[in-house]
Order: structure tokens, then sequence, then C-alpha cells
């Protein structure tokens, strides 16, 4: 009898620290979005629905998935686009944003075409300057307080730019700086035990927008290749903007288990489908539409809610997956 | 100093053309990106069009350099893995932001990228030395032209009214090292024209371009005078700067 209650004692006492390590600890939400810094309304818009999802979901940080700076990106670090299209914006979300770099926050010559990597630095230093804006390299990993997941955000855009860094050796699509990236990376998860690993960057590996079509001067290879050799089946989900549209697709064959997400339509709507599109399609929105993504982890479940953004700023959850591991 | 007066003008000027068309073509992608009910299917496609005409120009400017680069292995990404299977990974700083993320960055330093990246782009055009070339790193510095030269290291000096480049520590003395140059030395001139009598970018070429396999620089040496060559031949485009 006395043994049964010592029994019983310790088995709720072990249900209370389950249940207080799930809730308090093991547990971390956050928003995914990208293609954001317009500086316009729909960028409001979409802010104003991520400050109601996070009244009653937990969001701890947000993943900014690149084009942080439409349209040529930053001419300084004190450019007042900072603070027009990041600051302001996202004024009354009180959590930091893991930012990488897009394509528009590389441009040369024309808005977008990637060619000036150079530019880049200059939202790496945001980060000393801002209590928000986190880049503190142009590729990094960080670690949720409980260790459920690792994050690698990741420089998408030397072997995707439009207009390749033929000059500079350096940045070339497979240049010192992709290989530097690539080995740092396999380091990285080589040496990382957290149940969950997310990757994410600008460039999609996959999508059934236009994007994908796109006719590369040094073609899709090197990308492709990066991202086969160095995350495909070594994480579970690879975040991704580029294509202003919002998709969750299936795993491809070239990338093993790893699930592909689109969201590129934090302040512009203009993704559209490709012809003759072919990726299987979890869930996927190209309407004229805004929206993003919530996720929320724990050491066995990661749960991923979409939600759409209409141009009178209502708000829409149109998806939900619980994924476990 | 007038050479260096008129190098930056140029640069301004170039850079000024080029934000011109940063301006036009962001109305261009504004309308092509943000007003996607209000543009009709023609407006997007016109819109689109006059962006790919844009890189194609690019592509037929510079058709010469992209087949060459498109044959690079390291461009193409036809490079066997085991390349990178060699590669010494960056060591990894580690730090704890708030909320308690443990924030993991590689140890190169945004300073170390930028050099690294201005070295292989100076070596790359000296190996590929031509007028578009030239041109195209000119244009890279289209917001900051002084920073072209705090980039490569060189720093404005007059003596007695005769003015020149003191190299310094950093990429174009590492580039140009292996013809004899060194730190602290002073360039006077490029091809036997003296700094000061190139005035524009235009002239800048000409005197550049003047010679065909070498550029020769007159430089002070703590007073004493001597001719360095500059080699222009194909130089290695890769690894000159371990990550």
């Amino acid at each position: 009898m006395k043994i049964t209650t010592i029994k019983g004692r310790l088995a709720f006492t072990a249900s209370l620290l389950i249940s207080w390590s799930s809730v308090s600890i093991a547990n971390t939400g956050f928003i995914i979005l990208g293609d954001s810094g317009t500086g316009k309304d729909p960028q409001f818009k979409v802010a104003e629905s991520i400050k109601q999802t996070c009244t009653v979901n937990q969001c701890d940080f947000a993943l900014g998935l690149g084009d942080n700076i439409y349209e040529v990106g930053p001419w300084s670090t004190k450019d007042s686009q900072f603070n027009t299209k990041f600051e302001a914006p996202y004024n009354d979300l009180d959590f930091p944003f893991f930012m990488v770099l897009g394509n528009h926050d590389n441009s040369l010559l024309i808005p977008g075409d990637g060619g000036l990597n150079l530019r880049g630095y200059l939202e790496v230093k945001y980060t000393k300057l801002s209590e928000k804006w986190k880049m503190p390299k142009r590729y990094y990993s960080f670690e949720t307080p409980a260790n459920e997941a690792l994050f690698i955000g990741y420089d998408s855009n030397p072997p995707s730019a439009y207009l390749p860094a033929i000059f500079n050796p350096y940045f070339w699509p497979n240049g010192w700086y992709m290989k530097s990236q690539k080995s740092w990376i396999k380091k990285e998860i080589a040496g990382n035990d957290s149940p969950w690993k997310f990757a994410f960057a600008h460039h999609p590996y996959v999508t059934n927008g236009h994007h994908e079509a796109d006719k590369l001067i040094q073609g899709r290879k090197p990308y492709n290749q990066f991202v086969e050799d160095t995350l495909c089946d070594k994480v579970d989900f690879i975040f991704a903007g580029h294509e202003h549209a919002l998709e969750v697709l299936e795993p491809v064959d070239s990338c093993g288990k790893t699930v592909h997400v689109v969201s590129g339509a934090a302040a512009k709507n203009t993704g559209r489908y490709r012809d003759n599109p072919t990726h299987s399609v979890m869930w996927d929105s190209y309407d004229d539409k805004w929206g993003y993504f919530h996720g929320q982890v724990t050491d066995t479940t990661f749960t991923l809610t979409a939600y759409v953004v209409d141009e009178v700023g209502d708000t829409v959850q149109a998806f939900q997956k619980v994924f476990t591991k | 100093m007038k050479k260096i007066i008129g190098v930056a003008t140029i640069v301004v000027a170039i850079g000024a053309v080029v934000y011109g068309m940063h301006i036009n073509n962001a109305s261009i992608t504004g309308a092509l990106d943000s007003e996607p009910i209000a543009a009709s299917t023609s407006t997007l496609e016109s819109a689109l069009s006059k962006k790919e005409a844009q890189v194609r120009d690019f592509e037929e400017k510079y058709a010469k350099q992209l087949s060459s680069a498109i044959k690079d292995v390291a461009f193409s990404g036809d490079e066997p893995d085991k390349a990178v299977s060699n590669l010494i990974a960056p060591g990894t700083l580690t730090q704890v932001i708030d909320g308690g993320f443990v924030v993991r960055t590689p140890d190169i330093s945004e300073d170390e990228i930028r050099a690294a990246a201005v070295i292989e782009r100076l070596e790359y055009t000296l190996g590929n030395l031509e007028p578009e070339v030239l041109d195209a790193m000119m244009v890279e510095y289209l917001d900051n032209p002084e920073a072209m030269l705090s980039d490569m290291g060189l720093v404005q000096r007059c003596n007695n009214g005769v003015c020149g480049y003191q190299i310094q520590d950093g990429p174009f003395l590492q580039a140009v090292a292996q013809a004899g140059v060194q730190q602290s030395d002073t360039i006077l001139t490029i091809n036997n024209v003296s700094i000061g009598d190139i005035s524009d970018y235009s002239s800048f070429k000409t005197v550049v371009f003047s010679n065909v396999d070498v550029i020769q620089m007159a430089i002070d040496r703590a007073g004493d005078v001597m001719t360095v060559d500059i080699p222009v031949s194909k130089a290695p485009v890769e690894g000159v700067v371990s990550p």
C-alpha cells in the first residue's frame, strides 16, 4: 500500500515535470515571412495580422527570408529604409527577426539582379544598430533555448543571381565563398543533435512558381548542387521566399525527406505558377492575397500553420498540418 | 592629385548613371511586383520583357567574359565534391543572445569577406584586363567611389607638389607584391604617364591599355624612384585567399 502510494506520488510528480517541461521549455513558436521590405500598406497589414496571431499563439522569433529592403537594398547602415521597411512595420512585434539576404538586397544594375554581393554587408552590420534585426553573418545558425530545433540561415544569392559575379571569382556560384559556406554548414549540421533541423534562405530549391523557370546565366545546377550536397535529407524543412506566394510542397526524390516551404508573400502577392508545375503540393496559395506561416515546435512535433491576409487586412487560417518525429 | 580626383569624378559619374538606372528600373519592378491587380497582363509582360532585355544587354556586352567564366568549373558547379570535402571549414563563434538563443557564426568577419572579394576581383581584373572588365570593377563602387581606393589600400600622398598613391597593406599590395612592389611604395606614374596628368577615367583607361602585357609603374620607395612591371596575363583566379 505504502509502496503503491510512493509509486503514485512519483508518477504524479513525473507527470507534472513532463507537463511543465512540454509547456514551458520544449516548445517554441515562430513566424516565417519573406519578401517583406516594401514599406507599403500590405506589409503593414501583414504585420498587424502577425500581431493578432501572436496574441493567441506563441511567437518567440521570426524568420525573415530575404528581400528585406526593396527594391535595390540599402545604401548605408543609416539608410532610412531600415526604418520605413522594417522597424516601423514591425514596431509592435516584440521578438527578434532572424534575417537572410535576398536578391533585391544585393542589387547592382537592375533591382533584384543580385549582382552586388558586397552590398549585403550593410544588412549584416545593421544587426548592431537594431534591437530586432538579427543577421549576425551572411550565413549562421541558432538553436532554440530548449534545443528542440536548429535553424540554419544560409546565403543563396551567389549561385542564384540574375547577374552572377562573373568578375569576382570569390562570389562565383561555386567559388570560395560558397565552398566555405558549404563546408561550415555541413560541419554545423553534423555536430548538432537537435531533434528538428530547419534551413532558411531566400531562393527555394523547388517551387511551382515561375521563378523555377528563371533562365539563369549559370543555370540552376550550382544552387541545386549546393542544396543537395549540404541540406537535402539532412534538414527536415527548407523555408524560402522569392516566389510571392505561399507553398508547402511534398519532399522530392532529389532532396530526400526534406519538406519545402515557400513564404514570399509578406508584402507582395505577384507569385504565379510556371507552365506545367510538377511538384506535389500539400497546400498552396497563389491568390491575390498576402500571408505568412506560423511554426510551433516541440521535441516530437512541428505544427505548420498558414495565414492568408486580404486587401482589407482580414486574416484566414488557411492550412495547418502537424508533422511528427 | 588630379588623377585621384579625375578617377573619383568618373566613378561618381558612372555611379550617377547607374543610380539613374536604378530609379528607372525600380519603377519597372514596382509595377511588376506591387500592383498586380491594377496591371494588365500585357503591362506585366512588357515590364518583364524590359527586365529581361536589360539582362540580355548585359549578357551581350560581357559575352566574352561570361563564356570564359562559365567554362570554369568553379563558376558552373561541375567541380567534384572532393574539392569541398578537402576544404577546412571556418571556425565557429558562439554567443547567447536575449531570449536564450544560441547563435553560431562562421569565424570570418565581414571585413575579411570584403577583403577576400576585393583581392580576387582585382586579381581577376589584372588577369583579364580589358576595358569592359575595368568598367565592371568601377561600377561596383557606384555608391561610394572613395571606398574603391580604400578597399584597394591606396592612399593619396603628396610630396613637394608631386602626388601619387601610397600603397598600404591591402588587396592591391597582395595582388602586385610578386612584381616587387612593397608596402609604403608610392605610385608616381602609370605606363610613363604621371599620376597628375591623368585627368579622368577615360584617360586612365587609355593609359592603362597603352601597354599590352604589363602595366609599368614608377614608384617612390623612401626617396628612391624605381620601375616595376605588373603583368596582366592570365592569373590564377581562385584559391588566392584561404577561407
